[in-house]
């Protein structure tokens, strides 16, 4: 195959997934231009590797790559780091107190949903993400952030309760 | 099974992703304990939240062009339309007729571990019709027959070492029916 061939391959596969690669670099860099800008350099180091990739998910290996990309640029890998041993996999979900009533958190607004994606931390809101805007199977998830699926499984549930206590709340306080 | 047991599953199993025994464990459970049902509840409000079509961003525009020039220039990008793209079209009419999605989002996922022009296409498709009438003649259109795509695609991963998407194209006028697997020899 030709570097042409090369090339119109490539973008023939890739671009069509420019969509999700976005939205994942969007929601770990938190803002528009620095997502442009790790989603372009992540197809530049996709496109270096491309013709030696074996697979055949390209979704979920272009998210990886995107992943890593914005970690890099964030540096959060060394926080990361840092924060995991003291927190992470301990859990079930700590406290069990009543949830707040599901109709005050059905009413969340869009921007509300946003905000509160955006106040997980990194390990919560890319497992979200990945799963309820990007669609991926747990099995994906634990391939493109390189954790064990029980790990995306107890990652999930936090975010989830996370998400639903501040969407729950928020209302009660929009309300007063 | 018991309340932190089903905290534990909760998850997976509104993502589908428990294996069967376990889910009706999960589903015996939660018709018995109206604690874990409003746990249920609360992750199916946030689970419809997040699916809200507002709540992804939208690529800006310039996004493509932006990659598409920082790409190493190899020559024109005149052959753009995708290859891969023209043979779907190409082919997916008269399975569409047959109403095999599966097979054909199956197929597209096989497909793209091959290196294809246009001419290849064209014999990836003609494969992929043969296969399909192939299968018409011996009266076995689908190895899974489900309109369910929750039982499709986990039929599928099962088969593959990776997952297709199978999507509900029901509203476009198309039913799920099932899924089958074909394996094609193009591009080897």
């Amino acid at each position: 195959m030709n570097d042409e061939q090369t090339r119109a391959h490539f973008e023939a596969l890739m671009l069509p997934l420019m969509n999700d690669a976005y939205n994942l670099a969007r929601w770990l860099m938190k803002n528009q231009e620095d997502a442009e800008d790790q989603v372009q350099e992540s197809y530049l180091r996709a496109f270096r590797f491309f013709a030696s990739f074996q697979g055949t998910n390209f979704r979920a290996w272009l998210l990886q790559i995107v992943r890593n990309t914005c970690y890099s640029a964030l540096g959060a890998r060394k926080l990361r780091e840092k924060e995991v041993p003291l927190e992470e996999e301990s859990d079930e979900i700590e406290d069990h107190s009543p949830l707040p009533p599901v109709s005050l958190a059905r009413k969340a607004t869009v921007e509300a949903v946003r905000e509160a994606i955006a106040a997980l931390p990194v390990e919560f809101r890319e497992a979200v993400v990945l799963r309820e805007i990007e669609g991926l199977s747990y099995k994906e998830i634990s391939q493109v952030t390189e954790v064990p699926i029980g790990t995306v499984m107890s990652r999930l549930a936090r975010a989830r309760h996370q998400l639903y206590l501040m969407l729950a709340d928020r209302k009660e306080r929009d309300q007063l | 099974m018991n309340c932190r047991e089903c905290h534990d599953f909760i998850d997976a199993y509104i993502d589908n992703e428990l294996d069967v025994a376990t889910a009706i464990l999960v589903k015996q459970h939660l018709r018995d304990c109206s604690q874990c049902q409003q746990l249920l509840e609360s992750r199916k409000v946030v689970g419809a939240l997040l699916k809200n079509p507002q709540v992804p961003f939208e690529v800006p525009d310039s996004l493509r062009g932006k990659i598409q020039s920082a790409l190493p220039a190899a020559a024109s990008t005149a052959k753009r339309g995708s290859s891969r793209r023209s043979a779907i079209a190409w082919f997916s009419v008269p399975l569409a007729l047959a109403a095999a999605f599966a097979v054909v989002l199956g197929l597209v996922f096989l497909y793209q571990g091959t290196i294809i022009d246009r001419s290849r296409g064209n014999a990836l498709a003609n494969e992929v019709m043969s296969s399909h009438l192939r299968s018409l003649l011996a009266t076995h259109l689908l190895d899974v027959p489900s309109t369910d795509q929750h039982t499709v695609k986990p039929w599928f991963d099962g088969k593959l070492k990776f997952s297709p998407p199978v999507q509900d194209f029901s509203e476009h006028g198309f039913r799920l029916i099932g899924g089958r697997l074909d394996y094609l020899m193009v591009g080897k």
